[in-house]
Order: structure tokens, then sequence, then C-alpha cells
């Protein structure tokens, strides 16, 4: 069964399709005539080589199955991607991750021009992380260099990945919101408001935020335009659009996000356990993984990233999340400075995890439209959900459940410190279903609970629980 | 300047593109070819070193290398 990714319809010359054991890309007689190019510059071999780009092969037409009608011009030519084992979206990235990728768009675009060829767009939705290392996904987005024109895919830069980088480096204003928002990112009218006259001094706010939204509104207020009116001839030439990408990548490269540097917000620090507790958690932990072996493990509220790790000794790949920007953005840096390609690191809010986005809803997928893992590690997490969150407890198992998940859990008792000062501010009584027993109760609904472990301080227990 | 994209690069933000590509070409035109005038001008730089044989280090250092450097640094 062959299916158009519904994600991938805005470039009429390549559309990805999905089949069940393969990433296919059908290609238009234009987009094969780009293949052609890429393929023939020295440059294909070594972006995959050096891991900048995925690795695609050309395959039989018959692999889409007759599915040839999905390109306007129709489809001449198929490829075949690596795929990528889980697909994120910028508005899940940090800071750095964010910047990594602009700057992977940016020597890809440069690269390209040197070979006589351009990327025809600029989004973070085209770049993919494998671990700490990102990806460039869309082959299609290679194209012959279009005879004078400037960088065409500008204006989605500055939307899509410049705005979004200079806010949080600049205003220290989470970006994730605004991409989360709007598939097309940040408009230059809407981004210049967030900056003062003062920043407005800094490096690049001017150029490509204010003078930008005043061009834009004077293009605005003069309307579309007559279509038949002579056009104006400006020849770009392909030197000055590398120039100009050259020092796009020179303003990218020096932006720094100072609380991600600086702050280890992570929980470990300020955490409440002991360390007994701490040793006996990554004895079952690493115990459970081992057995288990799974292909795909979410760690959901992954903090330091250190029961990450551990699972990720037994797993094919791990992603680990949590709700905290700052914290995850340390965890990127270290995965990053080891070269870690099995731990994808990712900001998200369980109670408001990432919804569909964009046409039908469909473009970009909810969280777990992405892959449910075959484990989950939910350790010092329920008592958020519940207490913080207001999550009833039921619900949330059965949203593990619904995943077909395998369950490690741990609950901290009412006794323990964290609940206790979680629970502080509340009337008394409140969260009446945060409770061990009633816990267990909602757990053996829906799982067979095959260990159970209390933890040396006795405020807390482990569970390994299998759907039923 | 046409425009065939499946993008629509939008009329202000191509107008200031191409404004910005003559800016940075210009720039990176005069950063090579200034750095090869400056060169020529300042030949007795390079032959230094083997003019006195002595202060190496000292002479090959240099500012003329740090304006070689790639742009991107």
């Amino acid at each position: 069964m062959a299916n158009a990714e519904p994600g991938s319809f805005r470039d009429r010359d390549s559309r990805v399709v999905i089949t069940d054991d393969a990433i296919l890309r059908a290609l238009s007689p234009e987009g094969a005539g780009d293949w052609d190019a890429l393929a023939a510059s020295p440059l294909l071999d070594t972006l995959v080589n050096r891991g900048d780009l995925i690795p695609t092969k050309e395959v039989d037409l018959a692999a889409l199955n007759g599915a040839t009608d999905l390109l306007p011009t129709g489809v001449t030519r198929v490829l075949e991607h690596q795929r990528v084992p889980f697909i994120s979206y910028p508005y899940e990235w940090t800071f750095s991750m964010l910047r990594d990728a602009a700057l992977l768009q940016l020597d890809l675009g440069i690269a390209a021009v040197d070979e006589g060829l351009m990327l025809k767009d600029a989004t973070p939705y085209n770049v993919q992380f494998q671990g700490a290392s990102p990806v460039f996904i869309d082959v299609g987005s290679f194209e012959a260099i279009p005879e004078g024109l400037p960088w065409v895919g500008y204006r989605q830069f500055c939307m899509l990945y410049l705005y979004p980088l200079l806010f949080q480096a600049h205003k220290d204003i989470p970006f994730h919101p605004w991409m989360r928002g709007s598939i097309d990112g940040i408009q230059p009218i809407d981004a210049i408001k967030v900056f003062s006259l003062r920043d407005r001094l800094r490096k690049g706010v001017f150029l490509h935020t204010s003078l930008h939204a005043r061009l834009d509104r004077r293009a605005n207020k003069s309307g579309p335009g007559d279509a038949d009116a002579p056009k104006k001839e400006r020849h770009v030439k392909p030197e000055a659009v590398k120039a100009h990408m050259n020092s796009m990548r020179r303003l990218v490269s020096k932006l720094r996000w100072k609380t991600g540097e600086t702050s280890w917000s992570g929980y470990r620090q300020h955490n409440t356990y002991s360390d007994d507790d701490d040793k006996a958690k990554q004895v079952f932990v690493g115990e459970v993984a081992a057995a288990e072996r799974p292909a795909l493990t979410w760690d959901m509220g992954c903090n330091d990233g250190a029961y990450s790790r551990l699972a990720a000794e037994s797993s094919d790949k791990v992603v680990a999340f949590d709700f905290d920007h700052a914290t995850v953005e340390a965890l990127y840096r270290s995965l990053k400075a080891e070269g870690n390609t099995k731990i994808l690191p990712l900001v998200s809010n369980l109670a408001d995890p990432s919804p569909g986005l964009g046409w039908r809803g469909l473009e970009r997928r909810t969280l777990a439209d992405r892959g449910a893992p075959d484990l989950m590690l939910a350790l010092a997490l329920i008592h958020h959900v519940s207490i913080s969150a207001n999550i009833p407890i039921a619900e949330f198992l059965e949203w593990v459940k619904d995943l077909g998940s395998t369950l490690l859990i741990e609950f901290p008792k009412r006794t323990d410190p964290m609940v206790r000062a979680l629970l502080a501010n509340k009337q008394e009584g409140a969260n009446a279903d945060y409770d061990l027993e009633n816990f267990e109760a909602e757990l053996k609904k829906r799982f067979n609970i095959e260990k159970r472990e209390e933890l040396p301080s006795g405020d807390r227990v482990l569970y390994l629980a299998r759907p039923l | 300047m046409e425009l065939f994209a499946y993008l629509d690069p939008g009329s202000a933000s191509a107008l200031l593109a191409a404004v910005l590509a003559g800016i940075a070409g210009a720039g990176a035109a005069i950063r090579t070819y200034g750095a090869k005038f400056k060169n020529k001008l300042m030949f007795w730089k390079k032959s230094e070193p083997a003019a006195d044989g002595v202060n190496t280090t000292a002479s090959a250092v240099p500012a003329d290398s740090t304006d070689d450097k790639p742009a991107e640094q």
C-alpha cells in the first residue's frame, strides 16, 4: 500500500510516499532533471558521507504500486530514502537544535551554489535529527540554479529560522509557541513588534526584521499590483546569492541564548531523592531495558537524561522529552559534544503535547501519530502530571495503554517530600485520586504488573507494567 | 527579475534579498580583492623573514593573515 505523505504536497515536482516498508519520493520530469543534476555532482556523495543529507537511492517506478498520478506533470522517477527513526518538529527543538538546523540549511545552500545548484526553499521541516545530529531530508529541494534570481528561500528562512532564533537570543522569548501557532513561522511585520529600539541596533535585526517589515508594509499597502505590468529586470549573480547566505551564516553562528548556556535547570540538582533510591532506580531501569531491548524508548520527563542514557544502552533509539527548555538544551549540548546519534532530546509538555498542524491538521503529525514507543519511562513524572496538571491518574494510564507501550513507572506516595510540596498550595484532600491504592487499582485494570519494587526511602514505588 | 519558484518569495522579500545579495556580494569581493591588494601593497611583509632570517614568528603572524581568513569566521 502506497500513501502520499500528507505533509508533502507543496512542491509540485516532488512528493513523499510512504509504503509499508519504504520511504519513497516521487519526482516529476522537472524534479527528475534536478535530481540528475545533484546525482551527477560530487555534492551528493559528499553530503551523504558527511551525514548532512539522508542516504538516498533510485528505485524502480514499480515501487509506487501504480500511484503515478501524484504530481500534476506525472511521475517519472522514484527515490528511496533511509528512514528517520523518529520525526520531530522545530517547535520541539531547543535553541541550539534550531540554530544547528539553520547552519546546516545554509551550509547546504552555499555548497549547492558551487555545483550550479540551489535550494528552492529554506524550512526547518526539511531537517530532522538523528540523536543530536541534524540531517537534511528533502533531496527534492535541490534544483538547477535559476537564472538571475536572488535567494528564493530568504523570506522563509527569516520566518522559520532567523526570527525564532532572534526572539530567544535577544529577548529570551521561547520560540516554540510561535512556531506551533503558525506552520509558516513569524511574519516580518509581527517580528519587528517584539524588538525595542535598542534591539534594532543589534546585528541583523535592522536589516532582516526592521527593513523587511517596512518593505512588507509598503507592499501590502500598494496591493497585489497589475499582473500584466512589465516586471523589473534585476539580475542577481549566483556568487552574490552565495555571499548573502554566507553573511546570514555569520549572523546565525554568532547567536547565543545565554540562559541556555549558563543554567542547568535540571531536576537532578534540586531533586529530593536519596542516593540509595537513585541507585535502586538505575538498577531497575537497566535491568528492564536489557530484558526488553526496545526498538524505541520514550523517556518522559528526562531531566538531565541520566535514565535516557541508561535505557539507550539497550534500546535502538531513545526520545528524551522534558518541558523545560534549558534542561533539554543542556542535554542536547552534551549529546552533541559526544556525537550521540541514539538519544533525541525534545522539548515537550506531556500535558499539552504537539497537535496536528497545517492543511487538514495533517501536515505535521501529533506526537502519538509519529510512532508509539515499545517502552515508556515515566520516572518522577506522575505526580507532576496528576497534581500539577490535574490529569486524572486513570486518563494518563489509559493514554499509555492506547499507545500499546510497556510502561516503567515510578509512583511517589503522598508522603514523598516533592508530592507534599506540590500539594502544599492546594486545598485539603485535593487530587484524591493521587493515592497508591487507587493507582495500583487503575494500573491493574489496564496492565499486567510484571515487576514491583519499593525504593529504600519507602516513599516511592517502581512498576514494570505491560498492557493487557 | 522573473520568479518561477514553487515558493512565493514575497515581492518585498525578493527585493530585499536582491539588495542584500548585492551588498554581500560586493562585501565578499572587497574582502577577496582587498586582501590581495593589501598583500601587494605590503609586499615587504612576505619577504621580511627571508631578509633578516631571524624574527620569523614575529613577522609571519600578521595582520593580513587574519584578513585572509574565510569570511565565515
